[in-house]
Formats: C-alpha cells, sequence, structure tokens
C-alpha cells in the first residue's frame, strides 16, 4: 500500500504528512491575522504571497537585466561595477523609505525630528564606493600594462593577472 | 511537452555559477543568520510578557508557546535581543536575494506540476518565498515607520514569523539530502579554491539548476560570496551602530536612529515617542503632578517628595523592539523603596499606567523579577539633569532588560496586584 502511494503521489508518505502538517499550520496562522480587528479585507493575503511573485516577476528580472548591461563593459571592468553598484544597491532596497522620505510624519511623531540627510548620505555613500572601485581598477589596470610592457613578465601576467585573478 | 519559450526553458537560463553546490552553499550561510532571527523574534514576544495585564500585542492563544517570565538581567539583554534581530535581519537580505537567485529556473520549471508530491511542494515554497519576503519587508519598513498596508505590523508579522518557520522547516528536510550530495560531489569548499579562470559549471541534469548552455563565467564562485558579503558588510556598517551607541552611532548613516538623531546635551539620545504625539499637556507635568501608588494602602507624591526619598543611579540601557538601543546614566527612587512605601508585601504584578491618554502602550504590567530588581528605578534624572518632557519629565519607569517602550514615560500610577 505504502508502494501505491509513493507512485501515486511521487514521495513517501512522511514527505505527504510533513507537507500536509506544515500546510495547516500555516493556513491557521495566517487566518489568525484575517480577523476583521487585526487587517482589512485580503490586504494581509497580498503582501503575504504578493512579495514572492513582485520578487519572482519584476525585481529578479530587473536586476537580471541590470547585470546584463554591465557585462556589456570590457570584461576586467565588470566586476569593479558590480561591487559598488551591488553594495550600493543592497543599501538602497533596504533603505528607500527613508532616504525617499516616504514616512516624515511618523518619523517626526517618534523622534521630534525630520527625516533628513539620507538621500545626501546614501550618495555621498555610493560616490566614494565608485571612487574606491575605479582606483582600484586604475592601480590593476597600471600594473597589468607594466607587466607586459616588461620583456620577462610574470607569466600570464597581461591578461589573467591583477585584476581578471579574483574578479575580471 | 515542450515548454513555451521563455524562462521555462532550460536553455533560457545562462550563467555558469548556478548549480545544487551554489545553492547548497548559499542556503546553508542563509538558514543561521534566519534561524537567529525568528529566535530573537520569538524571544522579543516573551520580553513583553503578553500574559501579564494588559501586555499582549497579540490576541492570546495560537500558537504562542514561548511565555516564561523574561529575566532582569543581564541588563542589556533586551537590547541585545533586539539589536541582533533588526541587525542580522538587515544583513541577511544581500543572501536571501543570492539564494533566490540562485534558484531561479526552478521557479519557472516546466510542467509546472509533475506529481501530486511536486505539486505539494511548490505550494510550500510559495509559502516560504512569499513568508520569507514578508517578514523582511514588513519588518524593514517598520523600523522605518512606513507602513504602507492594511494590517496589524505587530499580528502580521508574529504569524508571518510562523508561515515561515514550518515552510522552512518542510523546506531544509526536503533539501538535505540535496545538499548532502552536492557537497559530496564536488567538495564542500574546493568550489571556492577555484580562481576565475578557473572556474568551471557544475554539471547539467534535467529538472535541475545548473544551465544545459553556461555562458563563460565573469565572476568566481568566491568572488560572488564576496560580493554578497561586501553587500552584507555595508549594511552592517551603516545599521550596527543605533544598536551599539556610543560613538559607533554616528558611523550609522543610514540606520533610522543612526547619525541623524544624535543631539548634544544630558537629554540628546534618542526617544521612541514625543510627549506631543502622547498628547502630553504642560499642566499634567507641572507642579501640580502627583504620582499615585496603591498597595495595601495608597499614597500621593510630588516631585519634591520623590526627589527627597533615596536616590539611586544606574547605568542602563534603554533599547526598543525596533532594533536601536542607548545607556544612560539614570537616578531616581527604586521601585521597591517605593513598593514599601505602599505596604506592598510578596510577589505582586506591578500595573504602570502613563499620562498618556490613549494608545495600548500606555500601561505596562511588569513581573515580580522585573519590578523587584534592586536596579530598577522611577527615574526622575539622567545624566544629572532632570528629564526632558520626551524623555518622561516628570517621572519614567526604567527596569534592566525591559522592552523600551514598557520603560512607561509620564508616569501618572503605580498599582501592586497579587501576582
Amino acid at each position: 500500500m505504502i508502494a501505491t502511494l509513493r507512485r501515486r503521489y511521487g514521495a513517501s508518505p512522511l514527505h505527504l504528512i510533513g507537507h500536509l502538517l506544515a500546510i495547516a499550520i500555516a493556513v491557521y496562522a495566517a487566518s489568525r491575522v484575517l480577523h476583521p480587528r487585526y487587517s482589512r479585507g485580503l490586504n494581509y493575503l497580498v503582501w503575504l504571497l504578493g512579495g514572492a511573485v513582485l520578487h519572482d516577476l519584476v525585481l529578479a528580472p530587473a536586476l537580471a537585466l541590470l547585470d546584463r548591461l554591465v557585462r556589456v563593459l570590457p570584461r576586467s571592468a565588470v566586476n569593479h561595477v558590480r561591487f559598488p553598484a551591488v553594495v550600493s544597491g543592497a543599501m538602497l532596497l533596504v533603505y528607500w523609505p527613508l532616504i525617499l522620505v516616504r514616512a516624515d510624519g511618523n518619523y517626526v511623531r517618534a523622534t521630534g525630528q525630520h527625516v533628513e540627510g539620507f538621500a545626501t548620505r546614501w550618495l555621498l555613500i555610493t560616490a566614494a564606493l565608485f571612487l574606491a572601485s575605479a582606483v582600484v581598477y586604475a592601480a590593476r589596470a597600471g600594473a597589468r600594462g607594466r607587466a607586459a610592457r616588461r620583456p620577462h613578465g610574470p607569466a600570464g601576467g597581461s591578461r589573467a593577472g591583477g585584476a581578471a585573478r579574483d574578479r575580471g | 511537452m515542450r515548454p513555451p519559450p521563455g524562462p521555462t526553458r532550460p536553455t533560457f537560463w545562462h550563467s555558469p555559477l548556478r548549480g545544487p553546490w551554489l545553492t547548497a552553499t548559499l542556503g546553508s550561510l542563509l538558514l543561521p543568520l534566519v534561524l537567529v532571527v525568528a529566535a530573537t523574534g520569538f524571544f522579543s514576544n516573551a520580553a513583553y510578557q503578553p500574559a501579564l495585564g494588559h501586555n499582549a500585542l497579540i490576541p492570546p492563544g495560537g500558537l504562542q508557546p514561548f511565555g516564561f517570565g523574561w529575566p532582569a538581567s543581564p541588563s542589556w539583554l533586551y537590547a541585545l535581543n533586539q539589536g541582533v534581530h533588526v541587525t542580522v535581519g538587515i544583513v541577511a537580505v544581500p543572501l536571501l536575494l543570492a539564494k533566490l537567485w540562485s534558484v531561479a529556473p526552478r521557479l519557472f520549471g516546466w510542467p509546472p506540476v509533475r506529481s501530486p508530491a511536486h505539486a505539494i511542494e511548490r505550494l510550500s515554497i510559495l509559502g516560504l518565498v512569499g513568508s520569507a519576503i514578508f517578514e523582511f519587508a514588513t519588518g524593514i519598513l517598520n523600523v522605518q515607520l512606513y507602513y504602507p498596508w492594511h494590517f496589524n505590523f505587530v499580528v502580521a508579522h508574529y504569524y508571518g514569523a510562523w508561515v515561515f518557520v514550518v515552510a522552512l522547516t518542510v523546506h531544509v528536510a526536503v533539501k538535505v539530502p540535496t545538499i548532502a550530495r552536492a557537497w559530496r560531489e564536488r567538495g564542500a569548499l574546493a568550489p571556492l579554491r577555484a580562481r576565475l579562470e578557473e572556474t568551471r559549471p557544475e554539471p547539467y541534469e534535467p529538472d535541475g539548476l545548473a544551465p544545459p548552455s553556461p555562458a563563460a563565467p565573469t565572476i568566481s564562485r568566491r568572488g560572488l560570496l564576496a560580493l554578497v558579503g561586501s553587500a552584507s558588510a555595508g549594511l552592517l556598517v551603516v545599521t550596527a551602530g543605533q544598536s551599539v551607541g556610543g560613538p559607533l552611532r554616528r558611523l550609522a548613516l543610514l540606520a533610522p536612529r543612526g547619525q541623524s538623531i544624535v543631539r548634544d546635551g544630558p537629554n540628546g539620545f534618542p526617544i521612541n515617542k514625543t510627549a506631543a504625539t502622547a498628547g502630553i499637556r504642560p499642566r499634567d507635568t507641572g507642579a501640580g503632578w502627583r504620582l499615585a501608588i496603591a498597595g495595601a494602602e495608597e499614597r500621593s507624591l510630588s516631585r519634591a517628595q520623590l526627589l527627597a526619598m533615596e536616590q539611586h543611579e544606574e547605568e542602563l540601557p534603554i533599547a526598543c523592539v525596533e532594533g536601536w538601543s542607548t545607556t544612560q546614566r539614570w537616578s531616581g527612587v527604586r521601585l521597591r523603596d517605593l513598593a514599601a512605601l505602599a505596604g506592598v508585601s510578596g510577589a505582586t504584578v506591578l500595573r504602570v499606567q502613563s499620562l498618556q491618554a490613549h494608545g495600548v502602550l500606555r500601561q505596562a504590567t511588569l513581573g515580580p523579577g522585573q519590578h523587584g530588581d534592586e536596579r530598577a528605578l522611577l527615574a526622575l534624572r539622567v545624566n544629572g539633569a532632570d528629564l526632558s518632557l520626551d524623555h518622561g519629565f516628570p517621572a519614567r519607569v526604567i527596569v534592566p532588560a525591559l522592552p523600551g517602550v514598557h520603560c512607561t514615560k509620564w508616569v501618572a500610577s503605580l498599582t501592586w496586584e497579587a501576582a
């Protein structure tokens, strides 16, 4: 009988029991929030599942597209753009409500101060990251250039060395 | 059945880094972080002592098994708990995105359903990814005081965590063999030793993660981990200072209670609610203010009478559920001295009420171990100066390891009741 179940179901009975148990607990947990005292209509369910859809159909493709644009650059430069862009982008993804001043009223009520300077600081951090990456790139490009001009430079130094070794 | 053109076809995907080893490694790095965030989240609910008085922010019953008495020692326990909850959560964001990126072909796998087992697994993955993004998104927006939704944050974030934890449990149980196989075949760390020019794609398998026609790599596997790690490190630097405090607060360039919030002077540390927001009027806190205490007997005390009692000074942190905290030098009257004045004996709970007229947090109930701690104060002064109105003048509660919102400001009355 277990063999039949396994064939029809596609996995072990334990797989089925585990998933049914998990789904039951999850549905019960979600239903606690759906009480009209704690949420309006289906807004909670839209948020609970909508993030996955938004990520898969909007955020992930957008990031993949941006990366494709970066890959147009010379290979040795690609990761010198990726690093500052990813570090700065992660900060924007987390802190956009402060950077774009989305809740100044709540911030004033909580702290007694206005949301100020977050956008400026994020832009300065971003500029500093790209500048630092550009300096490293220039230094590596210089090192590659010197290695290429030397008649007995290290093997493969002109292409695979320097920036290309780890990141390029 | 041939899949329709687009991401449902394996040939749509080209990244030479995707494969079981990469996903196993990213997942194994992410797992301890989300477990720490989940555990500290459940601890935080326990720290509010929801069984006492009107403390519960979540309706009683229903998946709230962690009802232990929250201790008062060490005094930085709640600051640590919330600092870890918020900071680790934020730092894990790049890793979560990398993990989701690594399994992207799976999300579009064809046919959409191969068997009942496959269908139920995909349903649980939808719950897992949905609740993960939900928990991260709502938590991160909450600490920035941005609420673009129509549900109660505390209730939704708490039960969202249950959806996440159960979905994660079955996911890990299902994937342990896959992780073990990936590490057995490729070595747990060996792929990290490969430099870019040595980076080879993982072998293609039907319905697997590795692409059938990989492009030339532009980054090594260790380079990808360094990229994710850099993003996490960047977030750590601009965030952690709001929890650590001191000079590091100025380094928290983007955290909500970081660099921008610091002010000079003894009352220059962050607050969670202004007196104006709480509706505290100057005449409520003026010379006519009296503290009502009630135990076996009832007393009414002016601020001058409180200042004439034995004053104690304690260096204690105040820590917000939103992750920021700050340690200050508070002075005032011990809560246990006030209890003696009210003729209180035996184990009691202490109900603290604020002058604040509205809001669920205008009152808090403290357990015996909390209000009975010798460092637990009704603070009148901080850092050698009178409390400012925003910090709770004329008097506020400060108790070690107690969630900040339970350190009631603008105290109107203290009532000891049998535990």
